[in-house]
């Protein structure tokens, strides 16, 4: 050691080992001071050229990951969900009210004079409305100036202002939510030439001047930030370009660390060298994050937009746009929903910063700071149907996989209302509360379920999951499986009525109770309800006041297999226990089983499968999917044209009566109350001319409600048809039907001379053929001539 | 790949220090609800009408519903949609036309013609039981459309046919003479 010469390096002899040296000795004879320094410096090489290769090997890594993900499929999109397009056309019943709220709903913006797209106007009975165009599975609708006149709640004209008369004319599909992946990331896509020019300046003036000079990394941006940070003596300044950020947005992950910090510089080398301006700007356009909806994270302007104004991007306005270039620095921390007055503030600065940069006239950035924030309250629009929601993703699974629902950017037209599930939600809420206070019950433990669907297709235009309805939670419209009480009793009548030459609607049939003995040999009695037997009834009229005794006895007489086959025969795939306690309604189904018996009752024998989803279309507009009507004859017309005669009755005479006080008779609605075991189970299914709606009310816990269907269900049901304006049902006869006289009291064929006789339908040449004493007795002629005057 | 730009991007790598705020991402998780507009407060009693009392409910109860005019009563809006309905048939697309039957029956459910055009489509399509199954609710509807009910038992007749059931298609067209 000692005989090493001074002339080395300083630098070097602090680094030796003795090791080193000792083998240093070893090469005493070469010159000394030139090979010491060769030797090191070609170690030097070597570390430094295995330094470089490693390096370059993960910069190759890194340009990989760069290259594949930027080209592949960038991101997850989710699927988009629509409710049913709203048609208008002359005698619609569509409402100025209702339509008003369906542009609001869909963020038109109302103007006294509607110039740009999505904006309308109102004069009382007249609206005036710019559309949007909109893609549908079967073509565009182009957006157009349109003119539509009311009365009396229908639309009446229909015109494209300067083009004449239309026929119809359909609305854009609303959207009402989107099927996003587990890691909760949404965002509605929006290509570089979609983005508003305002915005993207705005942007580059705010967040990265050099963006179009510099090459991915900025060092006078960082070497300002450095300073402007020593300064302050912390983090008050970024340096971060645009492309830094897409990056750490894109690739990396939260972590704050030097290793993170290098990477992402070196991506965003990478990135720009690879990628043009534009391109790299989209991709921003479309990751940066904006805001939090729940567990919903907002992504990109296009989503964003949606979110904060409930239109789309290129709707926006000047001071709009501001805002959402606001949200980059933080969208928690200038939330325009929390703290409105940091948003402004903010928003003010965007607004005369660009104003200094000459990007607007001193005019334009003070009419934009002047005005409001115009953020829509959350909820508006899309995203608040949760059961609906539910049924949709239910019904898509049978057919997609989860990763394509949440990222292929499906769009599924469904066809749920809307204005029709606001009525049911209304009418659920609103009755809930009245009939707790009404009725003494314990406040906020009554649950419902409501269902609407539309008679002759199946589609399902509202659901209601739970009296929140607007928060996700416990779908009962599909989940809550519930004994269905007497509304199975539909069922027992037709499969009787089914047996023509056994049974009509007068018919008598026994009302006392039966002795009969269960499977486990104990016996099993039946009651009324009224705890009184009525003795020998007519078949309708048993049903009209749902006697349960006589019911008992005609099912048992018709066999509880018929029974439990009719009711697989109408659509109900659940294992059906055959016992006799079904014909009393044990049998336990959802609110959605029950919709689906009904529909066919409804559509007068008639099968549709219920549906919630017309149409899949993929991300660039190609159909995927169909979901036709279809409709199947599951019950011979002639008998259930004769239950649906009784189940009028039931509304008119019988259990249903209570609907009077919310809908006119005139309507002939035909229905059926259900009440389970100690008034646990509130039910009322019925339809009129156009609509079938079932509705629930019990408790969560399965305590007694305190409610029978009359009482409960029927006035939720009654509600919210009441609200819905449905159109009156008008039973066609079928060939196979014909009417007769009937003399009530005796069950006799009579005819209309005789006191009391009323007309029944019939199958054909089933009616009775003994006739009454009073066919053809004296005065009778007289007695007709009288009536036709009077009837 | 371009040897300047990887130079480029080494170099920077190795001075570069952490001086970027990032954006801010929400610290504190967003448990709140959100807050939902409430339903605005109906008038009590509003449109709610008295039960009405009818003396002569015991014979107004079972009286005959009204029959369906012979006369199609197509709207000027599905007629609109049953014309272009026919071009997109014209067209081939049949998958189109079904969609815009489709639109109509959604205007007038129970217009039986709109029905047996849509069976007609499907029996195009090949789906012959659907197509069958389509024409029995026309008949349902059909009232006493007698030409109408006609076209729908030969329809039925025709996709029993394609189906392979002879007993039946002769059973529909014996059906269809009948009607004359």
């Amino acid at each position: 050691m000692a005989k090493t010469p001074r002339t080395t390096k300083k630098a070097l002899a602090k680094r030796k080992t003795t090791s080193r040296a000792r083998r240093a000795k070893s090469t005493k004879r070469r010159p000394r001071k030139g090979g010491r320094f060769g030797r090191w410096f070609s170690r030097l090489l070597a570390l430094g050229f295995l330094f470089s290769l490693v390096l370059g090997v993960y910069v190759l890594y890194l340009d990989h990951t760069v290259r594949v993900k930027f080209e592949g499929k960038r991101w997850a999109v989710p699927a988009r969900v629509y409710g049913r397009p709203l048609e208008l056309y002359p005698g619609a019943s569509v409402s100025a009210d209702q339509l008003a709220a369906e542009l609001q709903r869909m963020g038109y913006q109302k103007s006294t004079h509607p110039k740009q797209a999505a904006s309308w106007s109102r004069n009382k009975e007249r609206i005036l409305i710019r559309s949007r165009s909109f893609n549908f599975w079967d073509g565009e609708e182009p957006g157009r100036f349109l003119d539509v006149r009311f009365s009396g709640g229908q639309i009446e004209h229909l015109a494209e202002v300067g083009k004449g008369d239309l026929a119809l004319i359909r609305l854009e599909a609303p959207e009402i939510g989107s099927i996003y992946p587990a890691h909760n990331e949404d965002r509605v896509l929006v290509r570089r030439d979609e983005l508003p020019e305002k915005l993207v300046k705005a942007l580059i003036v705010m967040e990265d001047r050099t963006f179009y000079e510099h090459h991915g990394v900025d060092p006078k941006a960082i070497a300002r930030a450095i300073w402007a940070n020593l300064r302050a003596g912390g983090v008050v300044q970024g340096g971060s370009t645009l492309t830094q950020q897409l990056v750490k947005n894109f690739y990396l992950t939260r972590e704050r660390s030097l290793i993170r910090k290098l990477n992402e510089a070196a991506m965003a080398l990478l990135l720009d060298a690879h990628y043009d301006k534009d391109e790299i700007l989209g991709a921003y356009a479309n990751e940066i994050y904006l805001g939090q909806d729940g567990g919903r994270a907002i992504h990109g302007f296009g989503l964003a937009s949606h979110f904060y104004f409930n239109r789309s991007l290129g709707e926006l306005n000047l001071s709009q746009l501001a805002l959402l270039v606001a949200q980059v620095r933080g969208p928690s921390f200038y939330d325009p929903r929390r703290h409105p007055k940091r948003a402004k503030v903010r928003r003010d600065l965007v607004l005369t910063v660009m104003q200094e940069q000459g990007l607007i006239t001193q005019k334009e950035a003070l009419a934009a700071i002047k005005a409001p924030l115009g953020v829509q309250q959350k909820g508006d629009g899309r995203g608040s149907y949760p059961a609906f929601m539910d049924l949709v993703r239910r019904q898509l699974h049978r057919d997609y996989r989860e990763e394509d629902l949440t990222s292929e950017g499906l769009r599924i037209f469904t066809t749920l209302d809307p204005w029709a599930q606001q009525q049911a939600e209304e009418a659920v809420t609103e009755r809930l509360s009245r009939l707790e206070k009404g009725y003494r019950l314990p406040s906020g433990k009554l649950e419902s379920a409501a269902i609407l669907v539309d008679s002759e297709s199946g589609e399902i235009r509202a659901l209601v999951g739970g009296r929140s309805a607007r928060y996700a939670g416990f779908n009962r419209a599909l989940d809550a499986v519930r004994p269905i009480g007497s509304l199975v009793k539909p069922v027992v009548y037709l499969a009787a009525l089914m047996q023509t030459d056994r049974y009509n609607l007068v018919t008598r049939i026994d009302d006392t109770a039966p002795s009969i003995k269960g499977e486990d040999g104990e016996l099993w009695t039946p009651d009324n309800y009224d705890h009184v037997s009525h003795g020998k009834v007519p078949l309708h009229t048993a049903l009209a006041n749902s006697y349960n005794l006589a019911t008992v006895r005609l099912g048992m007489e018709v066999g509880l297999g018929t029974v439990s086959d009719l009711l697989e025969q109408m659509g109900i795939s659940r294992p059906i226990q055959q016992v006799p306690a079904m014909l009393l309604g044990s049998l336990s189904l959802s609110p959605l089983e029950v919709a689906q018996l009904y529909q066919t009752f409804a559509a007068g024998g008639f099968y549709s499968p219920l549906r919630a989803i017309r149409g899949v279309q993929s991300n660039s507009g190609q159909p995927l999917q169909r979901y036709p009507l279809t409709v199947k004859q599951s019950v011979p017309s002639g008998p259930v044209y004769l239950l649906n005669r009784n189940l009028q009755e039931v509304v008119r005479n019988g259990t249903g009566k209570g609907l009077a006080n919310y809908v006119d008779t005139s309507l002939n609605i035909a229905g059926k109350t259900g009440t389970t075991d100690k008034l646990r189970d509130s039910w009322f299914a019925g339809f009129s001319g156009d609509k079938v709606a079932v509705v629930w009310v019990g408790r969560d816990d399965n305590k007694p409600a305190g409610l029978t269907g009359s009482t409960g269900a029927l006035q939720v049901w009654g509600d919210m048809m009441r609200r819905l304006q449905p159109v009156s049902l008008e039973l066609l006869r079928p060939d196979s039907v014909e009417t007769v006289w009937i003399d009530p009291e005796s069950g006799f064929r009579a005819d209309e001379g005789c006191e009391g006789a009323r007309q029944y339908p019939f199958i054909a040449g089933t009616a009775p053929t003994v006739t009454a004493s009073c066919v053809g007795q004296v005065g009778t002629s007289m007695r007709r001539l009288f009536r036709s005057f009077f009837e | 790949m371009n040897l300047k730009h990887i130079c480029l991007a080494i170099l920077p790598t190795l001075l570069l220090g952490g001086c970027y705020t990032p954006p801010q991402r929400p610290a504190e998780p967003m448990t709140q609800r959100p807050s939902y507009p409430q339903s605005p407060e109906l008038e009590q009693g509003a449109v709610i009408a008295p039960a009405q009392e009818r003396g002569g409910i015991q014979i107004s109860a079972y009286e005959p519903a009204s029959r369906v005019s012979l006369v199609p009563m197509h709207s000027k809006a599905v007629e609109a949609l049953l014309k272009s309905a026919n071009q997109q048939a014209q067209n081939n697309d049949l998958d189109g036309a079904v969609g815009t039957i489709e639109r109509a029956l959604r205007i007038e459910p129970r217009n039986a013609h709109l029905w047996h055009r849509l069976a007609n489509l499907r029996l195009d399509q090949g789906k012959v039981m659907l197509a069958s199954d389509l024409a029995v609710k026309s008949l349902a509807l059909a009232g006493a459309d007698v030409e109408l009910k006609q076209k729908n038992w030969l329809l039925i007749a025709r996709a029993k046919r394609s189906a392979g059931d002879i007993t039946g298609a002769k059973v529909a067209e014996r059906k269809a003479r009948m009607l004359h």
